[in-house]
């Protein structure tokens, strides 16, 4: 599912790095930065750390105008040297509204959550590496990702989280590291021991206890066991009184170099232990997920940790994590879901996505409809066997609506009140015309807006009460679409009878012409009598509507919006469904940078410039 | 036993109203015996594209599930709109002017008793009388000629009207968690609606469902009594309506 978010960011190289949050910015696929002076420029994202929730984006700064001035930067400063109380100030674009700078002071230099597990991002604990500057500078969601810096204008801290009236920010010293790696590397490498500590229990004990050892993990091959104090990690000496301690010691265990043997001192049962461990290298919580639109679901590779939290004894197999409703894995009996692990299809090995992505292909390559395929998967303990219909997307219809007989007004009932107030009997039934469409068999027959209209071919229309609103619209329906009727009534106090032959309701708007745009992702209709009517359009108006905008599509990041009536493209009048898709078909071919739509909304009209980002592969 | 007093006594058993009410059993009784497959689950899986405030949401799956009466040998079956169509339910919930719904069928299948699910199209629907009708699709995997449906018995263009306090019933089917079990219902007409249309109000019935009178002839089919575009009763529309827009179906979709 695609969706649009903002937040914030800053600029710290003249070739246009940019740090923000991982929650900002990670799984981005479309990437633009508005910069102070209004001028945006699209961006590409080089990596992204959820442990310490930093991603870093590099502007394209060779699409600027020639005569752009340089970006302007900032520098980190030293966070380490930070001290409560000192003077800091926020900066950002809260809730995506222009640029802010609020005043705060530096609250808490050590700032963690109280529950480790509460901040979670791509199945990472953030608070295992992250102590924040906590500080009172007003921060809104959108700041994220932005600077927190100190009176002489150099960062250090990265907006991460509010806290109520409090601001956490990522240290400057760790951003910084973080970026760097990120700049090289595209992730932060780390190592993994299988080791997990808290605090010492004892108050005057020194060293940090070690809570568990997850199995076959190199703290587990080096022998360490829950119980045992560590004291001194790689030539360091730790210790951990309280949990604020636990992520200087954390950042030790994961910076040490992996596959290079080092030792461990510390206590088991009073007495000293050496022992000697070979880092691992850590993977990420999870594996990024990928959709599969044939199959309908959103799926994962194992990592290490992954396979290991799920207690299963390899990474193969590939992991659902969810699954479309109504999709081909969500209708196969049983049904797919979050958590099952596909482990064959059709009887071929699936161990990764990989695997899976080819066999679909093999499976569905050139078949016009779904095709059955027997996948095998496993759901904790079970292993269970079920058929999955993958392939193409099924066709989808709308059914038409039934034909109807039309006069064409909209009336209101004559209550006793109206009509005492019009100075007829209080017996009086009927209805009162209040609105006649354009070019209707009403209009035609010559009726009026004021008209009263008492009977129908002869037979009393029976409304009096609020509701009996229906009565009238129920009794030409009764009749056949081309039928011919005889209202009788009255045009203030002159008698009138209308002759009017009934038409077929107008087409309802989901059996006009439509197109989905797919390269901008919007969708268009021919113009409906009801959209002429209600938005008062000329019977002869030119244009399109536009039904649908998906969410974070080049339409929507241009600002269009359903409700839009498309008027013209690169200035050229659109008349009809076939006119759009003539001259979208020039421009997607030429690949123009800008396309220009001039739309109407309401009473406004207005140019967008929608600027798609062409694949450069085609 | 004495025979005048046996003979008094069938003559007694004869003319008392539980005489009447075992008649009517014994046609309702038939009626499932021989007809409880008119009464159809429907799977119909949507994906509802909404709009509100010139903002598009993205566009959601739902999986619905329905009963239908089927009225044609072809498997031609009416539902009651409102039960495979959200459109109304997602509207009351935003309560925003200028919003708009798109509801498109991706998957449509009429699941038989026997498990076998059949492939169908929504063809047409009346959203003032919250009628939907569908068709199985002739080039489907499954062969069609291999089933026969069983239509509702009974069908005319000029069905009895029933009178207020008549006893009826209707045959319906449980859910899943009940096997789709066939059913019957006993029900009251509460009230018979001439103006400005024909509708029944009777109790105890579920909407998508066909309605018999005491001998056993169809009624008219269970739907929402559709008040400004939302649901507002439980009504039973006469065979009449059914079948005239029934032959829209065929008309405009050949």
């Amino acid at each position: 599912m695609k969706s649009r978010s903002t937040g914030s960011g800053v600029i710290i190289s003249d070739d246009g790095l940019v740090v923000t949050n991982h929650h900002v910015a990670g799984k981005a696929s479309r990437l633009t930065c508005r910069l102070f002076d209004g001028e945006e420029v699209m961006a590409d994202l080089l990596g992204a750390d959820a442990m310490t929730d930093l991603a870093l984006l590099r502007l394209r700064l060779e699409q600027r105008a020639t005569n752009a001035p340089p970006v302007k930067t900032a520098k980190f400063g030293n966070s380490d040297k930070v001290k409560v109380g000192d003077v800091c100030f926020a900066m950002g674009s809260p809730a995506g509204l222009s640029q802010s700078v609020t005043k705060g002071i530096i609250s808490n230099t050590a700032l963690i959550s109280a529950s480790s597990q509460s901040f979670r991002l791509d199945g990472e604990n953030v608070g295992e590496l992250v102590r924040w500057l906590g500080h009172d500078a007003v921060i809104y969601p959108g700041n994220s990702g932005g600077p927190l810096v100190d009176q002489s204008g150099k960062i250090i801290g990265i907006n991460e989280v509010g806290i109520g009236s409090l601001g956490g920010a990522i240290p400057s010293n760790l951003a910084k590291k973080v970026a760097g790696e990120l700049e090289t590397q595209g992730y932060v490498s780390r190592s993994w021991v299988g080791l997990e500590c808290q605090p010492v229990m004892e108050e005057n004990q020194s060293g940090i206890l070690v809570a568990g050892v997850i199995v076959d993990s190199p703290a587990d091959l080096a022998k360490i066991k829950a119980g045992d104090i560590i004291t001194n990690y790689a030539g360091k000496k730790v210790s951990a009184r309280i949990p604020e301690d636990i992520p200087i010691f954390n950042q030790l265990v994961y910076s040490r170099p992996a596959n290079q043997a080092h030792s461990i001192q510390g206590l088991r049962e009073g007495k000293a232990k050496k022992w000697t461990i070979v880092p691992a290298p850590r993977e990420p919580a999870f594996a990024k997920e990928i959709e599969i639109k044939s199959w309908g679901i959103t799926v994962r590779n194992f990592t290490l940790m992954s396979s290991l939290e799920a207690q299963r004894e390899s990474k193969l197999g590939v992991q659902v994590h969810s699954t479309n409703r109504g999709g081909p894995s969500a209708s196969a009996k049983p049904s797919l879901s979050a958590g099952d692990v596909i482990v064959t299809v059709n009887d071929q090995p699936v161990n990764s996505i990989d695997d899976l992505l080819e066999l679909s292909h093999k499976i569905t390559r050139g078949q016009a409809e779904p095709v059955p395929t027997l996948v095998s998967f496993e759901r904790n303990l079970a292993k269970l066997l079920t058929v999955v219909k993958i392939g193409p997307e099924a066709e989808e219809n709308q059914p038409l609506e039934a034909w109807k007989p039309w006069l064409g007004i909209s009336t209101q009932v004559m209550t006793r009140e109206l009509s005492a107030a019009l100075a007829l009997p209080r017996t009086t039934r009927g209805i009162r015309v209040a609105q006649v469409f354009p070019e209707t068999p009403a209009q035609k027959a010559g009726i009026e807006a004021g008209d009263l209209i008492f009977r129908l071919d002869g037979q009393i229309i029976m409304a009096h009460r609020v509701e009996d609103a229906e009565v009238f619209g129920n009794m030409i329906k009764q009749y056949k679409t081309d039928a011919t009727i005889e209202l009788s009534g009255l045009r203030g106090e002159e008698p009138m009878t209308w002759n009017a032959s009934l038409t077929k309701r107008p087409v309802p708007p989901n059996e006009l012409p439509k197109h989905e745009e797919e390269t901008f992702e919007f969708t268009l209709r021919d113009l409906s009598f009801a959209d002429r009517v209600n938005r008062r359009l000329d019977l002869n108006q030119s244009g399109l509507m536009v039904e649908n905008v998906e969410p974070a599509g080049w339409g929507a990041l241009a600002g269009l919006r359903q409700g839009d009536l498309l008027l013209e493209v690169d200035r050229q009048s659109i008349g009809s469904i076939e006119d759009f898709k003539d001259i979208m078909k020039q421009l997607v071919s030429a690949r123009e940078k800008r396309v220009l739509f001039f739309i109407r909304r309401g009473i406004h009209t207005l140019f967008l410039e929608l600027e798609p980002d062409w694949d450069p592969q085609g | 036993m004495n025979p005048y007093i046996a003979l008094f006594t069938g003559l007694l058993f004869y003319w008392t109203p539980l005489h009447g009410a075992t008649k009517a059993e014994s046609h309702w009784r038939s009626l499932l015996e021989n007809h409880a497959n008119c009464v159809t689950w429907v799977s119909a899986t949507v994906r509802v594209e909404v709009s509100a405030g010139g903002r598009s949401l993205p566009p959601q799956e739902q999986k619905l599930e329905a009963l239908g009466t089927i009225i044609a040998e072809d498997g031609l079956t009416v539902l009651s709109l409102t039960k495979v169509d959200p459109t109304s339910s997602i509207l009351s919930r935003l309560r925003s002017p200028g919003a708009s719904v798109q509801v498109n069928y991706t998957e449509v299948l009429i699941l038989l008793q026997d498990g076998t699910e059949i492939p169908a199209r929504l063809l047409l629907k009346d959203e003032d009388l919250d009628l939907a009708y569908l068709l199985p699709i002739e080039n489907s995997e499954e062969d069609l000629a291999a089933f026969s449906f069983t239509p509702v018995p009974g069908l005319s263009k000029k069905a009895p009207t029933p009178r207020v306090l008549d006893e009826v019933v209707s045959i319906a089917k449980l859910g899943r968690n009940l096997y789709r079990q066939s059913t019957l219902r006993r029900g009251w007409v509460n009230a018979v609606i001439e103006k400005p249309r024909p509708y029944f109000v009777i109790e105890n019935t579920e909407p998508g469902t066909p309605v018999f009178d005491n001998h056993g002839k169809w009624l008219g089919v269970v739907v929402y009594k559709m008040e400004r575009g939302r649901p507002s009763a439980i009504v039973t529309l006469p065979v009449e309506d059914i079948v005239e827009i029934a032959d829209q179906v065929r008309s405009r979709n050949r």
